[in-house]
């Protein structure tokens, strides 16, 4: 696994110091990790930041490691002198999603807790000639359903109390929880979508269904913003172009066209305007 | 559609309170408390929430801007006091930063990771009660549609003010109904001017929240004052659920003799988790 590309664009421009999402990685261990903490949060910005640092540091998520992240955030700031105000907003607690992936040999076990997304892609070699699979040169696998934007999403919070949706001792048995198989990817695939790309035209069982030699699969990790516009791309058929743009983001002489690329959206509405990150990270089988 | 503009710190939306200070409002409420002192923990209470949810360690974000007029023995004016006296709208971290008084109260909680903490905590005050002479409601709300046309004048994409109004609805310079008609005919390029009313009664009567018509009202003024609220716009409606009111699409933004601090809730800044619901 490792790293095409990562770009973070504030929800102020003029105010990067602002930005509320944060990720990291560390190779060596196999790891990623994306948070985007809540605007409507104490602070979140830090919050997000002891996520994804303590996930890379040690990912083995636990309640005593979100315990742990809960005591960091508490030692990280200063509660003399508050406000009836900030009393109240630091009593809510704050949120933050978490897509926190790691790979061991052919698996990545992923947790997804939030509104950002993981998009994994499936790249045919380009002179594969299995029609069977390859009817497309860029096949979007659904690891996790698309997230109901419009709605306020279960976030991970430093309020103890507020994270008993998930028992973070078993979250393997848990909705937030995918491992995807490199070798048999389609294996990951949520039911639904598994009736809707093969039902048609794939009499084989999609669980065995081996990937073309020298496929590659590509991890698309995005905030909700990116996050939605790429569904708008992919809910319109247009999965090839969404894919072909953002990898086309780390050639050198496409520098700043993803800022550009934000700013255009926003203006034209098709973006909201929130703190927007995409980290782009491929694997090999 | 509109009232659907981002808040945010380039696009802030207004809160305009105007408030009933007359000699009526030494009342007593069923409570035993007068209704002067019922309207200053409202405001008081109201204004917190707002700034608790733009507070960020670092500081207030300025997602909203605040103004208050009081109107009563027979004049309209700024209620904002001190530094914050020269304009009638202000930026809430300036609110955040010039209270009237704090009281300084300690204050026990759990730290979130399973410990209990104690914290010196202070609270500020930016209104409090009054009440004197005659009910200039007409006056107060034409000072209010002048303050929001220039407003949105400068604000042209925001999400459009909120005009929270507190009163006991009698008012002493004629029927206030067709300048609230008008007040809500003033917009941005987001929508028309949300007015909610808050009806601050001693008739004992239970306390209502956003009702769909006036058939549960039984007092004149009630009617008069539901008829001057804004209709809820569907996200508010939604929002409004979230916080547990039956609500329809014929709600409007009328309050009797209830806490008015739920409706900051309506008012999205950003992401907010499904836990603070």
């Amino acid at each position: 696994m490792k790293k095409i590309f990562d770009i973070t664009v504030a929800k102020d421009k003029s105010e990067a110091s602002s930005n509320e999402d944060a990720f990291d990685y560390d190779y060596s261990k196999q790891v990623f990790a994306l948070s985007d903490g809540a605007s409507e949060s104490y602070d979140s910005k830090i919050w997000a930041k002891i996520l994804v640092r303590e996930f890379v540091d040690t990912p083995n998520i636990s309640e005593e490691w979100v315990l742990k992240c809960a005591k960091k955030y508490l030692e990280s700031l200063d509660l003399t002198n508050l406000t009836e105000s900030q009393f109240i907003a630091f009593n809510k607690g704050s949120f933050a999603t978490l897509i926190a992936l790691q790979r061991q040999s052919n698996k990545v076990s992923i947790l997804n807790v939030g509104d950002s997304h993981i998009f994994v892609f499936a790249k045919y070699p380009d002179n594969d000639a299995n029609s069977t699979i390859k009817s497309k040169a860029v096949r979007y696998i659904e690891l996790f359903k698309k997230p109901v934007f419009t709605k306020n999403p279960t976030l991970i919070s430093t309020k103890v109390r507020n994270n008993d949706f998930i028992d973070f001792n078993e979250i393997e048995k848990s909705l937030y929880f995918k491992t995807l198989d490199l070798e048999y990817p389609f294996s990951s695939l949520t039911e639904l979508h598994k009736k809707v790309s093969f039902v048609l035209n794939n009499s084989a069982p999609i669980n065995n269904l081996r990937l073309p030699n020298d496929t590659a699969i590509f991890l698309i990790c995005a905030t909700d913003a990116v996050a939605e516009w790429i569904f708008k791309y992919i809910e319109a058929n247009k999965t090839d172009k969404i894919f072909n743009f953002l990898l086309s983001l780390k050639e050198d002489k496409n520098k700043g066209k993803f800022e550009k690329t934000v700013s255009l959206c926003r203006h034209l509405k098709t973006m909201n305007v929130d703190d927007s990150t995409l980290a782009i990270l491929k694997c090999e089988v | 559609m509109p009232y659907e503009a981002q808040i945010s710190r380039t696009q802030p939306t207004a809160f305009l309170f105007l408030v009933d200070q007359s000699y009526s409002m030494t009342d007593k409420m069923s409570t035993g408390r007068s209704k002067a002192d019922f309207v200053a923990d409202v405001l008081n209470k109201t204004i917190t929430e707002l700034v608790a949810k733009c507070s960020k360690s670092e500081g207030v974000r300025n997602y909203f801007e605040i103004g208050i007029i009081g109107y009563g023995h027979e004049t309209v004016d700024n209620a904002l006091q001190g530094e914050l006296s020269g304009k009638v709208i202000n930026p809430i971290s300036e609110l955040e930063k010039h209270p009237v008084k704090v009281e300084q109260r300690k204050k026990k909680m759990d730290d979130g990771a399973g410990g209990i903490i104690e914290l010196d905590v202070k609270f500020p005050i930016w209104y409090e009660a009054k009440a004197n002479g005659g009910t200039p409601m007409r006056a107060a709300l034409t000072m209010a549609a002048e303050e929001l046309v220039e407003w949105c004048d400068n604000n042209p994409e925001s999400y459009p003010p909120t005009v929270l109004h507190i009163t006991d609805g009698e008012s002493t310079d004629g029927n206030p109904e067709e300048i609230a008609e008008k007040l809500k005919l003033i917009s941005t390029n987001d929508g028309e001017v949300l007015v909610f009313n808050l009806h601050v009664s001693a008739s004992g009567d239970k306390p209502i929240s956003f009702p769909a018509g006036e058939m549960n009202l039984t007092d004149d003024y009630s009617k008069m004052l539901f008829r001057m609220s804004s209709e809820l716009p569907p996200a508010l409606t939604s929002y409004a659920q979230e916080k547990g009111y039956t609500v329809s699409g014929e709600s409007r933004g009328f309050i009797l003799n209830a806490e008015a601090s739920d409706i900051v809730d309506f008012f999205d800044i950003g992401t907010r988790a499904s836990q603070l619901r």
